[in-house]
């Protein structure tokens, strides 16, 4: 069977090889620090990101405080890694439990509801929780932060070097990617394809689609606290300006960018949204004097409306719609 | 034995009545018929059975286990199944997998097995579909299986709803309208279909406006009339019954 057999016959399987390989080489022939340090974020990115299309493309529902679930990851790694010594990858599995914990209690009340009261739920968490890491002054070190977070280790083997940590970000990358894929194409995923389609007629078929949505909410902020357990043991500090509302807002531009129900789209979006980043910081200051991150958020809005309304799919289903590729169609 | 019990339903929106005091039984097995003119409360009360309402007043049994306070899904997997006067196929979707998901609440792989592709889920899967192709071949789609359900013809629409009710292996299926907009050879082979399910061992309870269909099908027949039961038996016997023949043909009652 040929190559592009394959690809036919397997499209993900083939697609999720084809970013290893691209993952794998990229440190052999890129050499610049800042372009490594920039993938880890992608990666980082990419991983939120995929949490957020699962729950708005598959689950219909929308986290406006997104942010807030990858602080909480973050900030359990710092406290219990800095304050009380813990085991990083220990503290990572802490830190998706209270997250998870979280988004539970959040969504068995909401869900019951139907709307979008998730999104002010949401919205409500992660200003209350923004808040409450510059306030818990003791635990968190307040709005300059804690430092002295400890590298991410597996025995003897420390992940000090970007290149070492950029693979370590990109193979979570790929295992999210696969256990997303396998939930979209399942009957958990079918379930969920199925409430989008109509709730009435998922209801008559004995889909209980607050419970899948419920599912679906807590996957999805488990993704987020591992992303932030991995932003803080690459940063080795952490302050509450990252889990702020533009960064809830950045997150949910990259999941419109990729495509809100496509797996793979998450991380065309992540890579799309932080190169236009780096591109507004070195720009937009040109443009605007004393330009800052007030600015860039008015420009996140204004890709987002100009997608909503030209391509509802997101920016990545949208070209691929229109280049009409006839080998390249991925099963997401 | 009655499979369904409706006992003094009651169902008010606002200050509208929408089923007044409605009590009857629908004996297992048979296939029963639920007619009246329009606005005369038969979805409302299929609504209520299948649990998509709250009844004001009154109760649902299902082989005698009181309904009341199950919220739809439980009721599917109790085994009342439905489809609806327009069909509400999964657009999005296949028609297989509309299917597909008619067996969610006979099967039972979750997000954590989904998600770490365990043996079970493949296995599952591979039932689940088979079982799809069994329900999908019995109203003659077979051959569509991979068609997008948006793109089917109206009638065919129809069948893939009872394909998917099916596929939730009811004790009732609930049939609003199924007629309705068929062609006269579509609809011998519905009554053709409707015959078979009722040899699988289900009860069926319809909806329906066409009369020739009705008379030829049910062996029961039921009439609402603005929310209120005022007859029912055989077709016999319903179609001697002054009120029913009022009540179709505008008269005043005397």
């Amino acid at each position: 069977m040929n190559m592009q057999q394959f690809w036919r016959r397997r499209p993900n399987a083939s697609a999720l090889m084809l970013l290893a390989i691209v993952v794998g080489s990229l440190p052999l022939w890129v050499k610049s620090s800042y372009l490594i340090s920039t993938g880890i974020f992608v990666g980082i990115s990419a991983i939120l990101t995929l949490g957020l299309c699962l729950l708005m493309g598959y689950a219909g529902q929308i986290s406006l405080g997104h942010a807030a679930f990858y602080g909480i990851g973050a900030y359990t790694s710092a406290i219990l890694t800095v304050r009380s010594g813990l085991n990083p990858w220990l503290a990572i599995l802490i830190g998706i439990i209270v997250t998870a914990s979280a988004a539970y209690l959040i969504g068995l009340f909401i869900f019951r509801l139907s709307g979008h009261y998730l999104a002010v739920a949401t919205l409500g968490l992660g200003i209350i929780v923004y808040l409450a890491f510059g306030e818990f002054r003791e635990l968190t070190g307040g709005p300059t932060g804690l430092p002295g977070v400890p590298r991410l280790a597996v025995g003897g083997f420390v992940f000090d070097g970007d290149v070492e940590y950029f693979y370590l970000v990109w193979s979570v990358v790929i295992v999210f990617l696969v256990l997303s894929l396998n939930v979209v194409n399942s009957r958990v995923g079918r379930a969920l394809r199925a409430i989008h389609g109509s709730e009435a007629a998922a209801d008559s078929v004995g889909i209980d689609s607050s419970r899948h949505k419920l599912q679906m909410l807590v996957m999805s902020v488990v993704f987020a606290s591992v992303a932030g357990s991995l932003y803080v043991h690459y940063m080795r500090f952490v302050s509450p300006q990252p889990f702020d509302f533009t960064a809830s807002v950045r997150l949910v531009v990259m999941a419109a960018v990729g495509g809100l129900a496509s797996v793979w789209g998450a991380l065309f979006g992540a890579a799309a949204v932080i190169l236009l980043t780096v591109v507004l910081r070195e720009f937009l200051p040109l443009v605007v004097r004393d330009a800052s991150g007030e600015h860039t958020v008015i420009v996140y809005g204004i890709i987002l409306v100009v997608i909503m309304v030209l391509m509802p799919e997101g920016l990545t289903v949208g070209l691929l719609k229109s280049i009409r590729w006839p080998s390249f169609k991925l099963k997401t | 034995m009655a499979i369904l019990q409706v006992e003094n339903l009651t169902k008010t929106f606002g200050g509208v009545v929408a089923l007044d005091d409605v009590s009857f039984e629908v004996a297992d097995h048979r296939i029963t018929a639920l007619i009246g003119p329009n606005g005369a409360g038969k979805t409302t009360l299929f609504n209520v059975v299948a649990g998509t309402y709250r009844p004001t007043r009154g109760a649902v049994r299902l082989a005698g286990q009181n309904l009341n306070g199950l919220q739809a899904p439980d009721r599917v997997r109790l085994g009342i199944g439905r489809t609806f006067q327009n069909a509400l196929l999964f657009d999005n979707m296949t028609v297989i997998e509309n299917v597909m998901v008619g067996r969610h609440p006979r099967s039972r792989c979750g997000i954590l097995s989904s998600a770490f592709q365990l043996p079970s889920k493949r296995r599952e899967e591979e039932s689940i579909f088979l079982e799809a192709m069994r329900y999908l071949n019995l109203v003659g789609l077979a051959m569509d299986s991979n068609e997008l359900a948006a793109g089917l013809p109206f009638g065919q629409r129809r069948l893939v709803a009872v394909a998917r009710a099916l596929a939730t292996e009811p004790r009732l299926l609930l049939l609003d309208e199924p007629a309705a907009g068929l062609n006269t050879m579509e609809k011998m082979d519905l009554v053709v279909l409707i015959r078979r399910i009722q040899e699988m061992g289900i009860t069926v309870l319809l909806v329906e406006h066409d009369m020739a269909l009705v008379m030829q099908l049910a062996e029961w027949i039921i009439v609402l009339d603005h929310g209120r039961k005022i007859a029912e038996g055989t077709a016999e016997q319903v179609g001697k019954d002054r009120k029913v023949v009022a009540a179709y043909l505008g008269q005043e009652e005397p």
